[in-house]
């Protein structure tokens, strides 16, 4: 605690030293993510570069990031040459919760206010933590499950099931609890199926998705917590021509369930923010340098797209974040 | 030396197929089980719409595991199909999306599919790399590739007719089964009555039996994995047509259900066993018990844990069999 506070007086005379130079150079914020390769953190980066190109004497962004999610160590590397390098501030998205603690924890005691996005990393020594709150998200998919079945005056009675991606995988983890929680709570009488996981393989989602619709003839819901499952569902009840007596709520966005979605073989998707995640990083980056005192956790918040507002343009945006970037 | 080889090769057929059939017996006992068990419990198992699904879902292993069958007769392992899968469904989108006809798109990827597998061949017997590892190799580099031709995105918007493959049916049978059954007649008579079935038996036995017996080795081992490959590449052209799109990330562990269902059927890791007629029970058995768990909501975990225990009880039990048959 000593050493927080001492950290943050020097974090704070660091600040008020250099402010009267960041009214004339803009400052550099470095953005990492965990793999250049998604479009996920793609849309991370479109965020925070629009930061930048929105407020062009203010802030300039660099971003930075291994080519795949699974290169821990190149990540912790990056991370490393950056904080050597000192930046005004640091966004990263860090794919291991511990082996970015010593470098992150390093450019805090420089001076360099660090905001982790996405994922939280075990140390308290972090301006700020942006992330999509995943059992909220679970939530919403199972009261919007509830308002769609009323909404075709169905009652809220019958089986709903639950197609995972992937077991043992925390965001999945969350999303799922989240659902049955909200299930519970939206929705009591509806009895939710023991959960079939597909090892991310969208013909096994197929396969999965076929032989639940056949033998549960009393099937009203069916939740599915990626776009992998999704698009594996809505293919299912688009060729069974049940995708209007089935309600089926989706995770993500890609093309194939945004098409799903204008089809209605999916009734909503459960996006969350990625864009939101880059821009409001940087913008916290900039706060903590003004001396802002920040929140120690922001949910970047996850959002319900239904075909009735998928071409509104916030709801567009959600979509499509890449399509946002500022040329 | 003619007549030698004659009669050692006939002899060892002879045994290779009582002992087949005998293996075969079991497997569909272990069928006529799962079927009488799962009619009896969920009462879906046994109708039309579910034999369809059940039979458009085994397909895919199905054809890939005849094809992995014959690398294991040679006593060969070929990790690599589930990657090919991958590459042939990317590669055939993208030539329909680019307006190639299909009739050209199919062989044009079939025959991608064949030359990664002599690549297979090369590194087995050019570079003397165990099959395991020169697959694995081969396996990285095709995932790669298929990332880098797709941008790691999935190739959508194919010409409806192409998803017809994969949804047409004759007479209430899925296509998708038809091809799978065209492949198992094909494989099991190129096993049974052709010279290049004989020597992969041979060669699994002893590659040094097969050289002195004047086999050539090189085409041989050239062909196999070419075949192998080849099968996976139309197993990944039908999935994607099931999909109707090129997924980037299509046939993770494909290679080891492949793998479970030779074994199951009688292949033996060691080479000179096994049949086609196996492979393909032993395909049936294992979307048999996923099919079923997913009907009866049988615990995802648990299911698990059946199917890799009937793996071991029928590859087990059929080792018992053959060991009291060869005592006599």
């Amino acid at each position: 605690m000593k050493k927080l506070i001492i950290g943050l007086c020097a974090a704070t005379a660091l600040v008020a030293i250099t402010a009267p130079a960041v009214a004339k150079d803009p400052i550099e914020v470095a953005v990492i993510v965990k793999a250049t390769n998604s479009e996920f953190w793609q849309a991370v980066l479109v965020g925070a570069r629009n930061y930048a190109k929105e407020h062009p004497a203010d802030v300039t962004v660099t971003t930075n990031g291994p080519p795949a999610e699974a290169d821990i160590a190149k990540q912790v590397s990056i991370l490393e040459d950056t904080v050597s390098r000192g930046p005004k501030g640091i966004v990263i998205s860090s794919t291991s919760s511990e082996a970015t603690v010593p470098a992150i924890e390093r450019a805090m005691s420089k001076g360099i206010p660090v905001v982790t996005i996405d994922n939280r990393v075990k140390t308290d020594k972090v301006a700020s933590f942006l992330a999509t709150d995943n059992a909220a998200g679970g939530k919403l998919a199972a009261k919007q499950l509830a308002e769609q079945l009323k909404a075709m005056g169905k009652p809220l009675k019958g089986k709903v099931a639950l197609i995972s991606s992937m077991a043992g995988v925390q965001v999945l983890i969350d999303r799922d609890s989240g659902f049955e929680a909200g299930l519970k709570e939206f929705a009591p009488d509806l009895v939710l199926l023991k959960p079939r996981y597909v090892n991310n393989d969208i013909f096994n989602a197929v396969n999965t998705a076929q032989d639940l619709v056949l033998s549960n003839p009393d099937l009203v819901g069916v939740f599915a917590d990626n776009n992998t499952t999704g698009s594996g569902v809505a293919k299912v009840l688009t060729e069974t021509g049940k995708k209007d007596s089935i309600v089926a709520i989706a995770f993500d966005s890609d093309p194939q369930e945004v098409e799903a979605l204008r089809s209605g073989a999916l009734k909503a998707l459960v996006v969350q923010d990625p864009y939101g995640m880059g821009y409001k990083g940087v913008d916290s980056i900039v706060r903590a340098l003004a001396g802002e005192k920040l929140p120690a956790y922001v949910d970047t918040g996850a959002n319900v797209v239904t075909k009735a507002n998928m071409d509104e343009a916030n709801y567009k945006n959600l979509l499509d974040p890449l399509g946002r970037a500022i040329k | 030396m003619a007549d030698k080889v004659a009669t050692s090769d006939s002899l060892g057929l002879a045994r290779i197929r009582r002992f087949n059939i005998g293996t075969s017996a079991t497997l569909m006992v272990i069928v006529v089980i799962l079927f009488v068990f799962l009619t009896a419990t969920s009462p879906v198992f046994l109708t039309a719409a579910n034999l369809s699904n059940l039979l458009r879902q085994t397909s895919i292993n199905g054809i890939i595991a005849l094809g992995m069958l014959m690398v294991i007769i040679t006593a060969g392992i070929d990790l690599s199909v589930g990657a090919v899968v991958a590459i042939a469904g990317i590669v055939n989108a993208l030539m329909l999306q680019a307006g190639v006809s299909m009739l050209v798109s199919i062989p044009l990827t079939i025959a991608i599919g064949a030359a990664i597998g002599m690549f297979n061949g090369f590194l087995v017997f050019e570079v003397r790399i165990t099959p395991f590892i020169a697959s694995l190799g081969t396996l990285t580099i095709v995932r790669g590739l298929v990332m880098i031709i797709s941008g790691a995105r999935m190739v959508a918007n194919l010409p409806s007719g192409f998803g017809r493959i994969a949804s047409a049916e004759f007479l209430g049978i899925p296509s998708m089964f038809i091809v799978w059954m065209a492949l198992f007649v094909l494989t099991a008579f190129l096993l049974s009555y052709t010279q290049l079935g004989r020597n992969f038996f041979i060669i699994g036995s002893s590659p040094e039996v097969a050289r002195l017996s004047g086999i050539r080795l090189r085409p041989n081992i050239y062909a196999v994995y070419g075949l192998c490959s080849a099968y996976a590449a139309l197993a990944g052209i039908l999935l994607s047509a099931r999909l109707s799109m090129g997924v980037p990330t299509a046939g993770i562990s494909y290679e080891l259900d492949a793998i479970a269902a030779v074994v199951i059927g009688g292949g033996s890791l060691f080479g000179a066993a096994g049949s086609a007629l196996g492979a393909v029970l032993g395909a049936i058995i294992m979307q048999t018990i996923r099919n079923g768990g997913n009907l009866l909501g049988v615990d995802p975990f648990a299911l698990e844990v059946i199917i890799g225990a009937l793996i071991l009880i029928a590859v087990g039990v059929d080792q018992i069999r053959v060991r009291r048959a060869e005592r006599g």
